[in-house]
């Protein structure tokens, strides 16, 4: 992950050092509209919330209160974005807070973008933060201002109608369980 | 593999698969400075923003019936509060300065506050009008420390005070539990708004300031 490699860009950043925020921005880019795209669907959508994002983050980076915390605060913004540009978009229509009928047989072809893009926002976000962004269900409850349960309620939802359609086999259980690494 | 770790691979997949636009600089710096930065940090003008609102709230509480003509003005920026032009020109209104112009310019007699913590260092001096400034100092470990040093009103007594305010930033509601503590020195006042500040560090603060002006009622909040 990109985030991984760019503490010391923050820190300096947060020093007021231009040319480090810059670097910063530049590494931070490609992972703030992968997600973002992943919430909005569209990439000209994409690059409006992500570019949001990252004029959020060139505005208030001297109020990050540490470098550790950069991942889960920017990747808090880039959500909030890219969901506002999603709602608004979809405006009249329902986005999130239901579950459809899981569909019982496996698709002959993996179609990876279909599936997971059928998700729902309020499942595929947490889905793509946990395992994109490894954020914890803590962090990721921050970021769609939900509790931290419903954060890993939802990612097992996102899992459950995903497994079918990834062809995902449980080798030892039939039950699927709430990720504990996430707390 | 675990089954919690079997759709790892695919959501990752599903993320790189495609490739990402090209990163664009001058948009973005664009958006900041459309968004009202302007190169420069938001959460100083934020925060004196707060401070502002911290004192002028218990100033006026206090029911100081002759204001003067900075209480007024902040009075109606406070009224004007939600005008986000209003606002935007009230932060806008600012400029840097260097010690040597705000003791030149200032018309009371300017000081910087003193008995700072160790690791503190002088990162800007903002001018507001002669008798306002605000300054801010950068912390090695710690949240940076904003000031607003006031000409003081002879016979009045900004007093240390708390108070949550609810802003907006960034499109997301929060709400501050803001604390000032205040220093009355000469014909200067010092006000310190914190979000957070260490014991120790307000007692440095409070011996030297204390010290260079035993006439001070610098008051703690219980």
């Amino acid at each position: 992950m990109a985030l991984d490699n760019v503490g010391e860009f923050v820190s300096r950043a947060r020093d007021g050092d231009p040319a480090s925020l810059e670097c910063l921005l530049a590494a931070v880019w490609e992972d703030a509209f992968r997600i973002a795209r992943a919430i909005v669907l569209d990439d000209a959508d994409a690059q409006d919330a992500a570019q949001d994002a990252c004029a959020i983050l060139y505005a208030t980076i001297p109020s990050l209160r540490s470098a550790e915390a950069f991942p889960a605060w920017f990747y808090r913004i880039v959500v909030r974005c890219a969901t506002q540009l999603a709602k608004r978009r979809a405006r009249g229509s329902p986005i999130v807070d239901h579950v459809a009928a899981v569909s019982p047989a496996p698709i002959d072809r993996i179609d990876l973008q279909n599936a997971i893009e059928t998700l729902p926002l309020g499942l595929r976000v947490p889905l793509i933060l946990h395992y994109y962004a490894d954020l914890s269900s803590a962090d990721i409850a921050r970021a769609m201002r939900i509790p931290s349960g419903t954060v890993r309620f939802r990612i097992m939802l996102a899992r459950r109608r995903l497994r079918p359609l990834l062809e995902i086999r449980l080798p030892h259980r039939n039950v699927e369980e709430v990720p504990t690494h996430a707390s | 593999m675990q089954a919690d770790d079997a759709y790892g691979p695919y959501v990752k997949r599903y993320m790189l698969e495609r490739p990402a636009r090209e990163f664009d600089l001058q948009a973005i710096v664009a958006r900041a400075r459309d968004r009202g930065a302007a190169g420069k940090p938001r959460s100083s003008k934020l925060t004196f923003a707060l401070g502002a609102l911290a004192i002028a709230l218990p100033t006026m509480a206090l029911g100081f019936s002759n204001r003067t003509a900075l209480e007024a003005r902040i009075t109606a920026q406070l009224t004007a509060w939600n005008k986000s032009s209003v606002r935007t020109a009230f932060l806008y209104a600012q400029r840097s300065v260097t010690l040597a112009d705000a003791k030149e310019r200032a018309d009371f007699h300017f000081v910087l506050p003193t008995g700072l913590p160790e690791d503190a260092h002088l990162e800007s001096i903002e001018e507001i009008d002669p008798s306002t400034y605000t300054v801010t100092y950068r912390r090695a470990r710690a949240n940076a420390l904003y000031f607003s040093i006031w000409k003081r009103e002879i016979g009045k007594h900004l007093a240390t005070t708390a108070g949550y305010f609810v802003t907006r930033g960034d499109s997301i509601e929060r709400s501050y539990r803001l604390r000032t503590y205040v220093w009355n020195i000469g014909d200067e006042s010092v006000i310190l708004s914190a979000r957070a500040i260490a014991s120790k560090d307000l007692d440095g603060m409070d011996g030297a300031m204390g010290a260079s002006a035993p006439q001070t009622s610098a008051r703690r909040v219980p």
